[in-house]
């Protein structure tokens, strides 16, 4: 939850750019009870971007992606591979996704080659 | 059957019942009965974190009120007293079986008793390391070797000796288990991953409990798709109002995936 106000600027900044934001809230979406509290801390703190609800998969994604402690973040890139796991301070969460952003808007305006495997 | 004769039979069966219940009924902790008395243990610990947490949650509240530094209990959880009962216990058992499992709750719920736990891990290690009792405390391990950086090498010892040494096949996996984990879970370079991964592997070819090889099963799949460098899995679930997508709906873009909870 302390994350939010960074991640609202963050998702406002690139908001043009090919980077999204995705949630994973692991506090008892399965309930009606849950999802209504959770929508409502959405509203609170006028949080825009998509969640998964954790535990519309089984096992939960949470213990697929083995996620120990909160928060938890990885930093997937736009071929859809792990580049960063963990990092959580203001300044080089953003140097990280803005390297990585940068790397995604070079591949889309490449020419197209054979994809990578 | 007559209302007599089944007033009678229920005369009869009612002690028989009562001594039935009786026995079911767990005895008080005394001195002749280990299992009872770490139950009894578990407890009263159980119920001094949970007031304790209440009291940590008020206070912590109070300070964020009024704008001031949190009081020290909220780092003093109340384990002392629970980790001396249980080294008294473990003592009057020395050498035994039923000594396995007070050691285990020193090493388990410690907080800052270092040296309790450095002198349990030693005494598991000179007189258990062979017990197949020894099986049960080994997930507990992990924990004060990540908490406690001078018991590692007491911890990484016993493990070593029961991994390598024991006759009992289920032990011998879950050492290895135990040993991947915290492996896995300290590994700075390849080298130290790479031997988490061994041990991880093996516990397959070893265990006879299908549980542990699930458990290794499910650590190895964190090597293989979530380090640094792997291809994320795909995860196709439902968001929050209910509609189905796909993390791989957003290649081409970098993805911020953020497990959070309301703190």
């Amino acid at each position: 939850m302390a994350m939010i106000p960074h991640e609202r600027s963050l998702v406002q900044k690139w908001k043009d750019k090919p980077f999204a934001l995705i949630g994973v809230n692991s506090d008892g979406t399965d309930t009606e009870e849950g999802l209504a509290k959770f929508r409502e801390k959405v509203k609170e703190a006028s949080m825009t971007w998509r969640s998964f609800r954790n535990e519309s998969t089984d096992p939960t994604i949470s213990e697929t992606w083995r996620v120990q402690g909160w928060p938890m973040l990885y930093y997937i890139d736009h071929e859809g591979v792990i580049r960063h796991k963990d990092v959580t301070k203001e300044d080089e969460m953003e140097k990280a996704l803005g390297e990585m952003i940068a790397a995604a808007e070079k591949a889309a305006a490449a020419p197209k080659t054979a994809p990578k495997k | 059957m007559s209302r007599a004769v089944l007033a009678a039979s229920l005369l009869l069966l009612t002690p028989a019942l009562a001594i039935a219940q009786a026995s079911d009924v767990k005895p008080a902790a005394t001195q002749q009965d280990p299992e009872a008395a770490y139950k009894e243990l578990v407890k009263a610990y159980n119920k001094a974190i949970s007031d304790w947490r209440g009291e940590v949650d008020a206070a912590v509240k109070k300070a964020q009120a009024e704008g001031t530094e949190f009081p020290p209990i909220v780092n003093n959880a109340p384990t002392k007293e629970f980790v001396t009962r249980a080294q008294e216990l473990a003592a009057e058992y020395a050498g035994k079986d039923e000594a396995i499992q007070f050691l285990g709750f020193v090493c388990k719920y410690a907080s800052k008793e270092i040296n309790a736990v450095k002198k349990a891990v030693q005494t598991l290690a000179a007189d258990h390391a062979t017990s197949p009792a020894i099986r049960k405390v080994l997930p507990y391990l992990a924990g004060p070797a990540m908490r406690f950086g001078v018991v590692t090498d007491p911890v990484k010892g016993l493990l070593d000796e029961v991994a390598e040494k024991h006759t009992d096949a289920d032990c011998k996996a879950q050492a290895l288990l135990t040993r991947g984990t915290l492996r896995l879970q300290t590994a700075t370079n390849d080298e130290q991953r790479k031997a988490a991964e061994e041990d991880l592997r093996k516990v397959a070819t070893v265990a006879k409990d299908q549980d542990l090889t699930a458990q290794a099963k499910d650590a190895l799949f964190e090597i293989e798709n979530l380090q640094v460098g792997c291809t994320a899995p795909d995860i196709v679930a439902k968001d929050t109002d209910g509609v189905a997508f796909k993390l791989s709906d957003y290649r081409g873009k970098v993805v911020l995936l953020d497990f959070w909870g309301f703190w």
